[in-house]
């Protein structure tokens, strides 16, 4: 009879790279892998971001997907971020180091179909990518519960919630002198200021929110102005709403900002009465957390995973019908009372999702699975 | 409805929202026609491409892996230019793409000329006692000095023949070569009458000349003919002038390169070579470095890049009959291109 050889145990692993199929400024997934990266360099590995694309800033830190090294045995785990579809999964597919998936959601096709029928294309990729990685997955990491359940749904063995990693505590010290100097020379006239951030993409919608402002003017506060910051990355849907915005005679109203600089941001958030957001689909929405981080009270469409996000620190519609926001947001101006409280919840809600706390956070949940 | 932070407020706030609409505040054909015009402007997607691809291409900037000096240039020029706008108004556009075009060119001018002084201080670092002593206690010192090759890697002997056919099938007047390691490769060439001169960090002109049974002079001229200097191949090409170079072959610094670096030799080697210049990319296939400990490899040093990169690079600085030598099993890969 022949005595098996005792199995070796797993050997720790030497590095574990991170993959994603784009790596951007100003982006809250690109934000989360720079400081992943930071979690798993303290953790003693070695880790490096692997990208198909990348933006001119981050060309030091980031290389090119095809230079991803493949190193056997165990001693290289990929950490996939995924949020699309791309041929990038395919290349951790057929890796053959173990793999974690840490999930940011993956818009629903029918809410870009209409636009971005490309686009449709790779979030439909993405959730098939989704489930062809559950498999080969020794953990997934969901930024929120609502990402968790569908990673449990796609069929993953072990999953985890590890919050989104985004620093909101320089929002706090430098705005920008220029930008607001600006809005409070506009604030001196009157009038509330409403913000959104967001990429400014169909699922965001931003026309509902220019919708409720449009009736908040017209039923409340005739000098207000609305905000909305974030790249617009679909030209035809921005192209259309600008052109709503010139119809509804709203030019000097409704300021498109775009991409913004971190500073300038922060000038937004100080200046803002009220966060509106109208989004149809979010796996997390940082932008809510950065604006009960500023003790900006919040007015949501509570879809998705924005219930998760707001809990009570902020009022969440079942609906969006432009007077119901329009009265909530009204409301939660002129309610000393409730504002305050809002703002108290807000800030005391920003505080669970600390940078440390989310570090802290995922760091636990690599340590969980990797062998010791 | 969801119950936060209250029913009770929520179906308040549900109340007033009915009270504006059924007292006239925001009539439902104001609510419709809200609707109504959204759905019309959304409906006619083609229109609305067409009118975003123009104004895109309008204003549409380059932008590529080119470093964090050139991005801040960008996003300064593009500030200055959305407020140029704003006070001025559109008759400022076109001198303000002229800026940009000059501001962007005069930042890759600096980012440029900044790598090729951080060459020269690197090879002076990692010849300095006094920095190397450092180097065991300082990070920064060891960046440095650790970013000096430690070894001559020689070319594979399949991919040097490759460079040296195609050099001498173009007839080139004259060969440089930079890193050349031992020399080996410019030696083979003038052995068939094509001069050449190289430089490389590592250059010990009297033992690689004694190696090959040569005599080497005061900078590395071996037999009257192959002229070498100590230097790393940033500092070398940017002493040459603009213009002056007939072929050009880059090779060991490109084992080990942060894509900025890359990004400085491919327009170091764009302002130098002459028009129907050709420039050799020979670099170690990334692939081969995967065997080796991702720890001992120093990976952050050692950075060959892809031949795709290379590519892109050179299509970027204008040019062109880009073509790609990649065997599997070859220790190094080549890429040529004509200026």
């Amino acid at each position: 009879m022949t005595v098996p050889e005792p199995r070796r145990p797993p050997a720790r692993p030497v590095r574990v790279d991170q993959v994603l199929p784009s790596i951007v400024e100003r982006d809250a997934v690109s934000q989360h892998t720079l400081e992943a990266q930071k979690v798993l360099h303290s953790m003693g590995f070695v880790s490096e971001i692997f990208a198909a694309s990348f933006g001119p800033g981050l060309a030091d830190w980031v290389r090119p997907i095809d230079e991803l090294p493949v190193e056997d045995g165990g001693r290289q785990w990929l950490c996939y971020q995924l949020s699309i579809g791309s041929p990038v999964a395919d290349v951790v597919l057929a890796h053959p180091g173990p793999k974690i998936v840490n999930y940011h959601n993956i818009t629903p096709s029918e809410l870009v179909d209409a636009w971005m029928p490309l686009l449709g294309e790779e979030v439909r990729l993405g959730r098939l990518q989704l489930q062809e990685l559950a498999p080969v997955t020794e953990l997934g990491i969901g930024v929120s519960r609502f990402n968790t359940d569908e990673l449990a749904g796609a069929g993953y063995r072990r999953v985890v919630v590890g919050p989104l990693m985004a620093d909101t505590s320089h929002f706090r010290r430098a705005p920008d002198p220029e930008r607001r100097r600006l809005l409070d020379r506009a604030k001196e006239a009157g009038g509330a200021d409403w913000l959104f951030v967001g990429q400014m993409l169909p699922h965001k919608a931003y026309e509902d929110v220019i919708k409720a402002f449009a009736c908040y003017l017209r039923a409340f506060d005739s000098r207000a102005r609305l905000h909305l910051v974030g790249r617009p990355s679909c030209p035809s849907y921005a192209e259309a709403v600008r052109r709503y915005v010139r119809h509804l005679g709203l030019d000097g109203r409704v300021d498109l900002a775009g991409s913004v600089s971190q500073s300038e941001l922060a000038a937004y958030y100080q200046a803002a009465d009220v966060f509106v957001c109208l989004s149809s689909h979010e796996g997390f929405c940082a932008p809510l957390i950065e604006a009960m981080h500023l003790g900006v009270p919040v007015v949501a469409y509570g879809v998705t995973a924005v219930p998760e996000t707001v809990v009570d620190a902020g009022v969440v519609l079942g609906a969006k019908s432009p007077e119901l926001v329009a009265a909530a947001a009204h409301r939660v101006m002129d309610d000393s009372d409730l504002r305050a409280r809002l703002v108290d919840r807000g800030t005391e809600r920003a505080g669970e999702f600390t940078l440390e706390a989310a570090r802290r956070r995922f760091a636990e949940a690599v340590a969980s699975v990797l062998p010791s | 409805m969801s119950s936060s932070p209250g029913e009770e407020l929520l179906g308040e706030i549900a109340n007033e929202a009915r009270g504006l609409v059924e007292n006239g505040v925001l009539p439902v054909v104001y609510l419709d026609e809200l609707e109504d015009s959204w759905q019309a402007i959304a409906a006619d997607k083609r229109a609305l491409a067409v009118a975003a691809a123009a104004s895109d291409a309008d204003s549409r900037a380059g932008a590529d892996g080119s470093g964090p000096l050139l991005g801040a240039a960008r996003v300064a020029v593009r500030r200055v230019g959305s407020r140029a706008k704003r006070s001025v108004g559109s008759r400022v556009r076109s001198l303000e793409r002229a800026s940009a075009r000059l501001a962007v060119r005069y930042a890759e001018e600096l980012s440029t000329r900044s790598q090729v002084e951080l060459d020269r201080a690197r090879r002076l670092g990692g010849s300095s006692p006094v920095l190397l002593r450092f180097a065991r206690v300082s990070p920064v010192a060891r960046s440095y000095t650790s970013l000096r090759r430690v070894e001559v890697v020689s070319m594979d002997p399949a991919i040097e023949d490759l460079v040296a056919d195609r050099l001498l099938r173009h007839g080139v007047p004259h060969v440089v070569h930079a890193e050349c390691g031992d020399g080996s490769l410019l030696r083979r060439l003038s052995e068939h009458g094509l001069p050449g001169e190289g430089a490389d960090p590592a250059w010990d002109g009297a033992a690689d000349a004694g190696r090959a049974g040569e005599t080497g002079g005061p900078h590395g001229e071996v037999g009257g003919r192959l002229q070498v200097v100590r230097a790393g191949a940033l500092e070398y090409l940017g002493g040459k002038r603009s213009g002056s170079l007939g072929a050009l072959v880059l090779s060991g610094i490109t084992d080990g390169l942060r894509p900025s670096s890359a990004r400085a030799l491919v327009h170091l080697a764009a302002g130098k070579l002459r028009r129907g210049g050709t420039v050799a990319i020979v670099s170690r296939r990334p692939g081969s470095l995967a065997d080796m400990d991702p720890i001992g490899a120093d990976l952050s040093a050692k950075r060959p890049l892809r031949p795709v990169t290379w590519c892109h690079l050179l299509s970027r600085y204008g040019f062109g009959d880009i073509t790609v030598h990649d065997e599997a099993g070859r220790a190094h890969y080549a890429v040529f291109a004509t200026r």
